[in-house]
């Protein structure tokens, strides 16, 4: 029997912090961002299987740039909550271009003005479905959700994205971009974004891109003597690199763009 | 010693017959014009030569030396020596110039090129070019000005040193002093690897600073006369016309029909895959 373990994660200093979590014994993390801090988290995912219970709290004006990145195997269950108090500004990236069936749900409770939510996912689908829910409880809040997948052969991937705009709520801002890239007439692709806006004052949008790659973007990388595999594996790796950005550090993004070549590579040599 | 043979080329887009037999020979060191009216077929000529999944040759046979080029996939006709500087460059979003250059030069090498190696030769074209320093980190061609999509061609045709290079308008999009230098790298170039060139333009200055060994007129889908440096003259005062009267052919203009058509079906092509 697993035993239900519990990690909490008290940022109370400035600057970078890399954590790896074995899924397999722990149950639930907590990350506490004290306030006014700046702080840069990359968390790596290991292990066979994972149900995860995952909170971030930001406490008042703090600033983070947190990456969770999933090298588990077989099964990973994960639920995170956002939340954070006034002028917190989290930017959450979520990797996953692991062998594992996901099912990733995300919410984001903003409840006190000045608060930001933007979190940004990078997925290689076999089996990903990801649900979340920007929450806008009071004005001058603002949730950006920016999601890229590239599935793959027999793969099913998922998107539901929401952003729910509360009355009163004014000022609020609520973007969504999903970005998938199919490689394979054979998979599955649901992408579903949705708003429920019940206040006027507010800015939202939302975008869906979904497609096989682009025939003469292939035909251009081709034409420069690139294997037809080989441009894919280019505009795969370009398409999930936004995740490289989440966190401002180049050493960092460096090793996740080496990562996800990998990965990549991995995937082209059956093209 | 390079040799491309176009022999009785007919290519059909769209199962309509855009050349009619076309019959070319390019040499090392020799540099064609290739001229014509808009939407006579000079874009596709070069585009079914390179391999353009929408063109399909349906006769004719193009060599290079020895080798069948229309048995050649894309990448096989590029790693053969053949390059082709587009009318329109795909942007590619997420693709950093650098990563995509050096991967390309890795396809035709046996062990991969050095960092070092190639930041070196990459900074130099891009010095040679006259082109801002981060083009290396920004996206293929996402954001670039037409003349600096155009140069950006130049580069790749620098860094990989193709033997046979056809350039599609290269000139459009660049003012005169970007001309001249584009012009003066080609021909530069050109001294240095003896690669022939087969070059696409409406613009006569341009053709004045290539110096053209040969000059051709494809109209209606088939090259109707030949010549050299003077028929580019006598084309960029007279225009075409007189062409039409001495030879008893009559120019079919592109229809606006089609154009439009193709305008659609790019779009929806573009929404598609992105
Ligand atoms: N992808 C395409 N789909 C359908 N028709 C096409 C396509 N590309 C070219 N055509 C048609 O083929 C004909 C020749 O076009 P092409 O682009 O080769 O002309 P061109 O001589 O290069 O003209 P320009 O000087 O304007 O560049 C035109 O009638 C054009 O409409
Ligand atoms: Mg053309």
């Amino acid at each position: 029997m697993m035993q239900d373990k519990k990690q909490t994660i008290y940022l109370t200093k400035d600057g970078f912090q890399e954590i790896q979590v074995d899924c397999d014994k722990q149950r639930s993390l907590l990350i506490h961002v004290d306030k006014r801090r700046f702080i840069q988290l990359y968390v790596t995912y290991l292990g066979k299987s994972a149900t995860l219970d995952i909170t971030i709290q930001m406490d008042q004006g703090a600033y983070g740039e947190i990456v969770f990145w999933n090298e588990t195997r077989d099964k990973f269950h994960a639920n995170i909550w956002m939340r954070g108090e006034k002028d917190a500004v989290l930017k959450l990236g979520i990797g996953d271009l692991s062998s594992s069936n996901s099912e990733i749900n995300i919410c984001g409770d903003l409840d006190h003005s000045g608060m930001q939510f933007h979190v940004t996912t990078a997925i290689l689908a076999l089996f990903k479905h990801v649900q979340m829910e920007m929450h806008h409880k009071t004005s001058y809040t603002e949730a950006v959700m920016k999601n890229f997948a590239v599935v793959t052969d027999l793969g099913s991937y998922q998107m539901h994205a929401s952003g729910r705009i509360d009355k009163g709520a004014k000022h609020s801002v609520s973007h969504q971009q999903t970005s998938v890239l199919t490689l394979s007439q054979n998979q599955t692709s649901e992408v579903l974004p949705i708003l429920y806006i019940d206040e006027n004052d507010v800015k939202a949008s939302h975008a869906t891109t979904l497609g096989q790659p682009d025939d003469l973007q292939l035909y251009y990388l081709c034409s420069r003597g690139l294997s037809r595999a080989q441009a894919i594996a280019l505009l795969t790796h370009g398409y999930l690199m936004p995740i490289a950005g989440v966190i401002q550090k180049e050493t960092l993004s460096a090793r996740l763009a080496d990562l996800i070549e990998e990965k990549v590579m991995v995937h082209a040599k059956y093209l | 010693m390079a040799v491309l043979n176009i022999s009785d080329l007919h290519v059909n887009v769209e199962d309509k017959e855009i050349l009619k037999g076309v019959n070319l020979v390019i040499k090392d060191h020799e540099t064609h014009a290739l001229m014509g009216p808009n939407g006579n077929g000079k874009s596709t000529l070069l585009a079914a030569i390179m391999g353009h999944p929408k063109y399909t040759v349906t006769k004719g046979t193009i060599m290079l030396d020895e080798q069948d080029v229309l048995a050649m996939r894309v990448d096989e006709r590029s790693r053969a020596g053949l390059f082709l500087g587009m009318q329109y460059p795909s942007e590619i979003s997420g693709v950093t110039n650098s990563d995509f250059l050096r991967a390309a030069i890795n396809t035709r090498r046996e062990q991969p090129i050095s960092l070092f190696a190639f930041i070196k030769q990459m900074e130099q074209a891009i010095k040679d070019l006259d082109m801002k320093s981060d083009l290396a980190h920004r996206f293929l061609n996402e954001g670039f000005s037409g003349g600096e999509k155009k140069r950006n061609e130049i580069v790749q045709m620098k860094l990989l040193q193709p033997s046979i290079a056809m350039l599609d308008e290269i000139d459009s999009g660049l003012d005169v002093d970007a001309l001249k230098l584009v012009a003066n790298e080609i021909k530069a170039m050109q001294e240095n690897n003896h690669m022939g060139l087969l070059v696409v333009s409406h613009y006569e200055r341009f053709y004045e600073l290539l110096k053209p060994t040969h000059a051709h007129v494809l109209i209606n889908g088939a090259i109707v006369m030949d010549g050299d440096e003077r028929l580019i003259q006598k084309i960029d005062t007279l225009g075409y016309d007189w062409i039409e009267s001495e030879l008893g052919i009559e120019i079919q203009e592109e229809s606006v029909k089609q154009v439009s058509s193709i305008g659609l079906c790019g779009v929806k092509q573009r929404g598609d895959g992105q």
